[in-house]
């Protein structure tokens, strides 16, 4: 019934030597939403960066179908794709990265063209932007300033937004509610669910709230030290004791079991 | 009392501000793509005037009837200019800035590289030309060191003077006297100006070189190839500055050499800090600032050495010498730069924001 869009296959990657990722294989359905979780400096952010090829990737691969031209390697041993040239050869992708997810000193219009930046920005910018507007209603009222004048809430919208500007089939995010105060952080949850269920955007999304984002995703990863300890249904993460307690901050029982 | 001629002071400092600005746009862009202090950028300035002194040598050799200069003429040496240094800006990153990069060496270790490219293409040009350049005539009869411009501004050292006031008891001597290369410094680094502004704010390449300057990763991830635009990066910047070399020089009084470049750099850097680092409008302020300030002290000196100025004074009733020779008041720019360090620490331009994105 669902398909498959992207999948990573017994990925291993890192920097310079460093192996950070050890052998961890996800994928990703349409109109699914993923959450993965772990502990700080477990390789969250690295494996989702292997994915679009901002890390380098010693073994494994990562492929995405595409509606044309069926799966298509993207990142392989042999060959790896950067970033814009997965973007420029037209594959749906959108990323927003943890740190530094807007350019602070462009406008708010020019960050959102700059999520057109290799399609004809002129002639799309204005129907896409009023789509945006619509869920994000705040850039319109401060399109021309500069992106850093807003606040982190403000900018956290923008990135969302810019990264919305294609029209992606997946949205890759890093710890999008990290700088958000906790009412905020719902609502970009909230905002973030209702891309899949209204415009069928397939989500992989990295957490450390992590309880609330499997609540509201379809499925789970857990990793630890670069490899996938735990996976399934998001419900089932969630009644795992063992995941409650080391992962999802169930501090009643871990306390227990300490005490 | 009369009033120095302030007029011409501030023509002179408008010149000034030109010089400052076409020099110093390259080594703003640079700092704001790659994020270093590119020293080399002081022989990117020599290399523009020895790249246009030598096409002019090479031109009056080859085309010894244009002597309407139809050809043979600085808007043509500039060009060659902007093409010879931008070149000499891209091999510079293939060679050394790029490898740097690729083995994980930090900025540090680019700014000392970019010192001794510096120091290499200096010594080298010495080499070469030695104490400074000269035409062969033995080979080119038809050779001059003077760069020519076409029918409209015949002759760069004509000047021109428009007086307003002479001789005025209260306002004494009041003129612009600036000469056809003044004028085209001025012309050309508004030009510059404007051009540059429009590239960053309304095409679509400008503003890939701005979100590059931002986040290479932010901007590569959008889908731009950061690589091509770290190398437009190169040849622009040196470009500009090799033609701004080129369109300075007439304007010099002496012969350049080696040196000249090295000479303005630490006036160059004033006022890319001054403006705040990277900055492009900053530092365009900040040229302005620096020389008008330079300037104002000049007069301010001159003054203090009229009969009966401070000077003077100090000297009959302390008995302590002290020479306010307007040539001290170079500087000037450093103690604004320092004043105004201590008020906005990232310069006229920078704010807290641009702190706060960089963690
Ligand atoms: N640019 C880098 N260079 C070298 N090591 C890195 C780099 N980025 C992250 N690491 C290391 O990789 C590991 C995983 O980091 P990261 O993927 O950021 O973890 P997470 O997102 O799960 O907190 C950490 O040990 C970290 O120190
Ligand atoms: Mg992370």
């Amino acid at each position: 019934m669902t398909k498959a869009f992207l999948r990573a296959e017994n990925i291993v990657s890192g920097y310079g030597k460093l192996h950070v990722i050890n052998g961890a294989n996800i994928h990703i359905d349409e109109r699914e939403m993923v959450t993965v979780i772990g502990p700080n400096g477990s390789g969250k952010s690295t494996l989702i960066k292997t994915l679009i090829g901002l890390v380098k990737i010693f073994d494994g691969r990562v492929t995405i179908r595409d509606e044309e031209r069926g799966w298509l390697d993207v990142q392989t041993r042999k060959r790896q794709m950067k970033p814009d040239e997965i973007i420029r050869e037209g594959i749906p992708l959108g990323y927003v990265p943890q740190l530094n997810n807007v350019f602070p000193s462009l406008t708010i219009e020019e960050n959102l063209k700059m999520g057109l930046f290799v399609k004809k920005w002129d002639s799309y910018y204005h129907e896409r932007s009023e789509q945006i507007f619509e869920s994000f209603p705040i850039l319109r009222e401060r399109i021309n300033q500069r992106a850093s004048l807003l606040s982190g809430g403000e900018r956290q919208m923008l990135a969302l937004a810019r990264a919305l500007m294609p029209a992606p089939k997946l949205l890759i995010l890093d710890e999008p509610t990290a700088a958000l105060a906790p009412n905020l952080a719902e609502e970009m949850l909230q905002l973030i669910v209702s891309l899949k269920n209204t415009a069928g955007i397939s989500i992989l999304l990295v957490e450390q709230r992590a309880k609330r984002s499997l609540e509201l995703s379809d499925r789970g990863y857990v990793l630890v030290t670069g490899m996938i300890a735990a996976k399934g249904p998001a419900k089932e993460l969630l009644s795992e004791d063992k995941i409650r307690k080391l992962y999802l901050g169930d501090r009643a029982k871990k306390e227990k079991e300490v005490g | 009392m009369t009033l120095p001629n302030l007029l011409n002071h501030a023509t002179l400092a408008l010149v000034y501000a030109g010089v400052l600005i076409m020099l110093t746009i390259g080594l703003n862009m640079v700092y704001s793509v790659l994020k270093f202090s590119n020293f080399a950028h002081a022989e990117w300035v020599t290399m523009g005037m020895f790249a246009s002194w030598w096409f002019l040598q090479i031109l009056s050799y080859i085309l010894p009837w244009d002597t309407a200069h139809l050809l043979n003429n600085l808007f043509v040496h500039a060009v060659f200019g902007f093409l010879i240094v931008g070149i000499f800006g891209i091999l510079g990153e293939v060679l050394v800035f790029d490898r740097l990069r690729k083995l994980k060496a930090g900025l540090d270790s680019a700014i000392v590289a970019s010192i001794a490219i510096g120091l290499i293409v200096r010594n080298f040009l010495a080499m070469v030309f030695g104490a400074y350049p000269e035409p062969n005539r033995a080979i080119c009869p038809t050779c001059t060191s003077q760069p020519s411009l076409p029918g409209f501004l015949p002759d760069l050292n004509n000047i021109v003077t428009i007086k307003l006031v002479e001789n005025d008891p209260i306002f004494g001597t009041q003129w612009i006297r600036i000469n056809a290369s003044g004028i085209l410094i001025i012309v050309t680094s508004i030009a510059m100006v404007l051009a540059i502004d429009y590239v960053f704010r309304h095409t679509k390449f400008g503003i890939a070189m701005r979100a590059t300057a931002d986040s290479i990763e932010l901007a590569q991830v959008s889908g731009v190839d950061t690589r091509r635009i770290v190398h437009y990066t190169w040849f622009l910047a040196a470009g500009l500055t090799g033609m701004g070399a080129a369109i300075y020089r007439p304007y010099l009084t002496g012969p350049f050499n080696s040196l000249t470049g090295l000479y303005m750099l630490l006036p160059f850097f004033a006022v890319v800090i001054l403006g705040g680092v990277g900055s492009f409008r900053g530092g365009i302020i900040a040229a302005i600032i620096i020389a008008y300030a330079r300037q104002a002290t000049v007069v301010i000196f001159s003054w203090f050495q009229y009969p009966g100025g401070l000077e003077e004074i100090l000297e009959e009733h302390i008995g302590f010498t002290i020479t306010f020779s307007p040539g001290y008041a170079d500087a000037i720019p450093f103690v604004i730069l320092i004043i105004v360090l201590l008020i906005r620490p990232r310069g006229i331009a920078g704010s807290v924001e641009a702190t706060r994105e960089r963690v």
